[in-house]
């Protein structure tokens, strides 16, 4: 016998199995029927074979049935409390999807106007720890301080009023941090006007002068850092330079909102399925 | 008979839970002794059986007609394999297995009238032995040969039940049939005669 023999044996021994086992149910065609019985007609060890399965099934029916220890009818409080569970859950998870999908919309659309105002809108805040903070962490200390100390309060405020020197100061200032931005025109860079007071010592370094005119102090580290300050404000800009009109912030949020939703009747769907079983399937 | 049950299910369906309960005395037994020889212990048998019937009362109003009994042993053996599964993530001894098997205790199966004592003795361990083999069956060969050979059930309707096609109720049970007819051999206690008790 080869290799190649055997599984072929197995599988016409189990094929023969088959047939044996379900002419013992009755559960054969008329010809299957016939070739069975012709079959165990010649063959002494189908029929010993066949004896055996039908002893088998007989000691199976055999088996007793158990006694049920109890009734299982149903109590009407027993089944009134899932009722009653479904439907706090449905009511729970409406005001959870209304919220969320309420959540989901502010979001996105104070994300969108952010987005546009947002070089506007840090300095009225003047928080410090807004995104421009680790530039004043990082770059200001060592002089920033210094010259915090040397330049009296009053000084810097009249510096600050002065509308002209600070478009002179903080304008080269986007120019240095952005140099392949050199074709945008000064209306463009205006913008990053208000910058300057957001990042306070960078602004009153910047007005003193001192830190552009001596590129090797370590004043330029006051600087240096800038770009990342400014680099963020051309890129706050970009919807409205490239068009982005509140159509398409519209048509993005409508998006947003539909995919909420279909997430949210995702979860709530599963949740139910967890907590409330399996159907019949 | 059938009218009688699906007047019963039909009331079942618009909430009246006292005709419920008349189908759930009708197959109790059968959905129990089921989810007894699915999972192996009483107490996990009738948890199971209780959900079965619970779901199935809960689920009624999509029963679209047929076989109603099918339909609730469907539902008993999909919460039977739940169990199952839930074994398998958390495995843990049932104190009534860990029970029968320290004394060898099988459900109580009287003498048949006219049984002898030997026979009868015979009888109960081809009765233990045939437990513990059903019980180390393949979960799919498992099922087939308890709703085959055990209940009696059609292949048409533990095709139903199972929802497998006739071949593989074919396949399965030959299968499971010759796995219990070796450990059988093995302890010699094939019974030599054929003999057909119903239910």
């Amino acid at each position: 016998m080869t290799i190649n023999q055997r599984p072929r044996r197995d599988q016409q021994g189990q094929d023969h199995l088959e047939l044996l086992s379900a002419y013992l149910d009755s559960e054969v065609s008329a010809e299957e029927q016939s070739r069975v019985e012709l079959r165990l007609h010649n063959d002494t060890t189908l029929v010993d074979e066949f004896e055996e399965l039908q002893s088998t099934c007989a000691a199976l029916r055999e088996l007793a049935w158990v006694t049920p220890p109890r009734s299982f009818t149903l109590d009407a409080s027993t089944v009134r409390l899932p009722k009653t569970r479904s439907l706090l859950w449905m009511r729970f998870g409406g005001v959870f999807a209304t919220l969320l999908v309420a959540a989901t919309f502010m979001t996105m659309f104070s994300m969108t106007d952010g987005t546009s105002n947002i070089a506007s809108a840090t300095p009225q805040t003047g928080n410090p720890n807004t995104f421009l903070s680790p530039v004043s962490e990082v770059a200001l200390p060592p002089v920033a301080a210094e010259e915090e100390e040397s330049v009296p309060m009053d000084e810097a405020g009249s510096t600050f009023r002065e509308s002209g020197e600070i478009g002179a100061v903080a304008f080269p200032t986007a120019s240095i941090a952005s140099p392949e931005r050199k074709p945008r025109d000064e209306s463009e860079s205006i913008p990053s006007q208000p910058l300057s007071p957001a990042t306070g010592p960078i602004g009153q370094g910047a007005a003193s002068g001192k830190t552009t005119a001596q590129p090797g102090r370590p004043g330029d580290l006051a600087v240096v850092p800038s770009p990342g300050t400014v680099a963020e404000a051309p890129d706050a800009q970009e919807p409205a330079a490239t068009g982005h009109g509140p159509g398409q912030n519209a048509i993005l949020g409508f998006t947003l909102l539909i995919v909420g939703l279909l997430m949210t009747i995702g979860g709530l769907g599963l949740l139910s399925w967890l907590f409330l079983g399996h159907p019949a399937r | 008979m059938a009218d009688e049950e699906r007047r019963l299910v039909e009331a079942g369906q618009r909430g009246d839970i006292e005709a419920f309960n008349q189908l759930v005395e009708m197959y109790e037994r059968r959905v129990y002794n089921l989810c007894y020889r699915m999972l192996g212990d009483a107490d996990s048998a009738a948890d199971a059986t209780q959900d079965s019937f619970l779901s199935a009362f809960r689920h009624l109003q999509r029963f679209r007609g047929g076989s109603f009994r099918s339909w609730l042993l469907r539902i008993a053996t999909n919460t039977c394999y739940d169990v199952l599964r839930s074994r398998k993530r958390r495995p843990t001894i049932s104190l009534d297995a860990a029970r029968e098997s320290e004394d060898g205790m099988i459900p109580f199966d009287p003498p048949d009238p006219g049984e002898s004592p030997d026979e009868f003795a015979l009888r109960r361990e081809r009765s233990k032995v045939l437990e513990e083999a059903i019980a180390a069956l393949p979960e799919d060969q498992r099922i087939t040969v308890i709703l085959s050979d055990v209940q009696g059930l059609s292949y048409n309707e533990i095709a139903e039940i199972t929802g497998s096609n006739l071949g593989t109720i074919k396949s399965r049970l030959s299968r499971a049939r010759a796995r219990l007819r070796d450990v059988l051999k093995a302890r010699e206690l094939l019974p030599s005669r054929y003999r057909h008790t119903d239910e």
